[in-house]
């Protein structure tokens, strides 16, 4: 067990005083901003990001703990095929802009939509879809965040010696505040920060992985002598073609589609930032995600002892890395990299699942009753909302359940099954309708997750292809049912939601 | 006259230089874009962005697997290694920048934002 430290602590402590200060800053610009109204300020920062800031806001949002500690702790396991596999991840964000950034940001301001729900109800016209959504928003984004919190607690724990709980409660409450606080302009200044400590978490680990090993051909001869197959892309047959398939699909194409990566589109304030952002996020996201799954293979150079000797899980490979070739306060800097990672995935899961409460279920409803609900009674019951959701995952993380990487996994499949064709409908398809999207949404998530839970795969290959499968038949099919049963009253309807959405038909 | 492209208004000049009235130069002038004009943009945009997927998973393949086929090390490790990793980096790189700088356009995205109680 490591002797606990104040040194290494310390970075960590410097680290979220920077990201509390710059979330209070940004509330403050938010107040002197002013006009909009509160919802638009809180929950999609008046659409002023720019390029630099929505980079780094869509990477670290993506980019969680399990890329930091999970991904390269495989990697030492499995070698150089999982860093090639982790390669895919460079084509996320022109996926994402390319796809989704225009027309999500046009789309958007013409209906004065600030989440996606509202974008979602809009097209298809469903209360019964955006509700679906916004269950499963609120559940899968709730399993993400406890899984982030675990996992930047399990490594602090390791690193610095204090306990899991103490570290749970440092960050986990530092990240509830800052969110609570600075609404979406504050979640992506704080990502910003949070990308930057993300680089230099993996500058440090490298140097002392580096240093410890006898230098990169040092490491490779050892890698060599003790496991060959990792130098080889399908890795002794541990890395299978089906597996690049399954994760191309996973991380690296369906990821345009995630509810918390879409609604980032919504909120960059011109062409010129979308741009930008592009090329510079292509670039950062790169160095980072092969630099840090490149760390993993590398402290095989330097942690050569086999899996029980560690603990038994991949998960613990990284924190003994660091533990093993940093002094304390170096450690304690590279550790704020994971723990960054955790966060701005967190913040910005946390500013969306209360958002998807506020917003789009009871804002909503009080709308159709005709009530005016006051921007102070917003104000409270957002913070409210926010810090109350913040709470309750933090409680779940308090008694931990058992691997990262799966419950990481699905998430991410659950939400890109239940999102891809309905997004995809709803912006490139007139055909899609309600019926299709209702279907595509609730039928993709509900087989995915029970395939997921019974262990059932095709040809077995990732559950992915399944959801993804089940939720395109669905929503042809169902838009086929549901064109036929179509009648004159759907058609007035559809008339101004087209004027929005394919004014070009 | 808009006529689509950057350049739309054209200076005509008479007087002692252009006695008979005789365009002399052209003026850039921004292009005003109407909503469908910018969401039939967005469109194209989109299905570019797609292209770029095909060719980026292309690179990613053939310098990778491919490079995998051939024996040889730099710094003690397999060149796949590098171009799987590093070479499909720069495609997605050189993809950004060719849909950012040739495909992507600028225009103000605001119109009158409608809101949310409309």
């Amino acid at each position: 067990m490591q002797t606990t430290s104040i040194a290494g602590l310390l970075p960590v402590l410097i680290f979220l005083v920077l990201a509390l200060g710059l979330a209070i800053a940004a509330r403050r610009r938010s107040r002197a901003a002013g006009e909009g109204g509160f919802v638009k300020e809180y929950f999609i920062g008046n659409r002023t990001l720019g390029g630099f800031v929505l980079a780094m806001t869509t990477i670290a949002t993506y980019g969680s703990v399990s890329s930091f500690v999970g991904g390269p702790g495989q990697a030492w396991q499995t070698g150089f095929g999982w860093v090639y596999m982790a390669a895919v991840q460079v084509t996320t964000l022109f996926l994402l802009y390319g796809i989704m950034g225009k027309k999500m940001a046009l789309v958007s301001r013409k209906l004065g939509a600030v989440t996606v729900i509202d974008v979602i109800r809009a097209r298809f016209r469903s209360n019964a879809l955006a509700n679906a959504a916004a269950l499963i928003i609120v559940l899968f984004f709730a399993a993400t965040m406890v899984a982030q919190f675990v996992g930047g607690a399990k490594l602090f724990e390791a690193v610095t010696g204090y306990s899991y709980f103490v570290g749970l409660a440092i960050f986990g409450v530092a990240v509830i505040i800052f969110t609570t606080v600075g609404g979406f302009r504050g979640v992506a200044v704080t990502d910003a920060l949070c990308g930057i400590a993300m680089l230099v978490g993996i500058v440090v680990l490298a140097a002392g992985i580096l240093i410890a090993g006898g230098g990169w051909e040092n490491i490779m001869g050892t890698i060599r002598t003790n496991h060959p197959q990792m130098l080889e892309p399908l890795s002794g047959g541990t890395m299978p073609v089906s597996l690049y398939f399954t994760q191309w699909l996973l991380v690296g194409i369906f990821t345009f589609a995630l509810p918390q990566s879409v609604v980032r589109c919504m909120g960059y304030k011109d062409t010129k930032s979308l741009r930008g952002a592009m090329i510079g996020g292509t670039i950062i996201i790169g160095a980072m995600m092969i630099g840090v799954t490149t760390l993993g293979v590398l402290s095989a150079g330097v942690l050569t002892g086999d899996l029980a000797s560690y603990g038994g899980s991949v998960d613990n490979i990284i924190p003994r890395t660091i533990v093993e070739t940093l002094p304390p306060w170096l450690a304690g800097v590279a550790i704020v990299g994971p723990v960054a990672a955790s966060i701005s995935t967190v913040s910005s899961l946390l500013i969306a699942s209360s958002s998807a409460i506020i917003k789009d279920l009871w804002l909503h409803y009080a709308d159709d009753r005709g009530q005016q609900v006051s921007d102070a009674v917003m104000a409270r019951s957002s913070q409210i909302i926010t810090l109350g959701v913040g709470v309750i995952v933090f409680v779940l993380a308090v008694v931990p359940p058992s691997v990262i990487w799966k419950i990481n996994m699905f998430a991410f499949g659950g939400l890109e099954t239940a999102f891809c064709w309905v997004l995809v409908g709803a912006l490139f398809f007139k055909r899609a309708n309600k019926v299709g999207a209702i279907a595509s949404m609730v039928g993709g998530t509900a087989v995915y997750c029970l395939c997921m839970s019974l262990g059932f795969k095709l040809f077995g290959l990732h559950q992915i292809v399944i959801g993804i499968t089940v939720s395109l038949l669905c929503m042809v099919i169902g838009s086929w049912v549901g064109n036929r049963r179509a009648n004159a009253a759907d058609a007035a309807a559809d008339a101004e939601m087209r004027e929005v959405f394919f004014p070009e038909a | 006259m808009q006529v689509g492209g950057a350049y739309n208004m054209r200076v005509i000049v008479r007087g002692a230089c252009a006695p008979e009235g005789e365009e002399l130069f052209v003026l850039p002038e921004k292009k005003q874009w109407t909503y469908r004009e910018k969401m039939a943009q967005a469109n194209r945009e989109a299905k570019a962005t797609v292209v770029a997927l095909v060719i980026v998973v292309v690179v990613w393949i053939a310098a990778g697997f491919g490079l995998s086929a051939f024996d040889v090390e730099v710094f003690g490790t397999p060149i796949w290694v590098f171009g799987g990793t590093l070479g499909t980096w720069i495609a997605a790189i050189v993809a950004a920048v060719v849909l950012g700088r040739r495909v992507f356009a600028d225009f103000d995205l605001n119109e009158e934002e409608r809101d949310a109680n409309n």
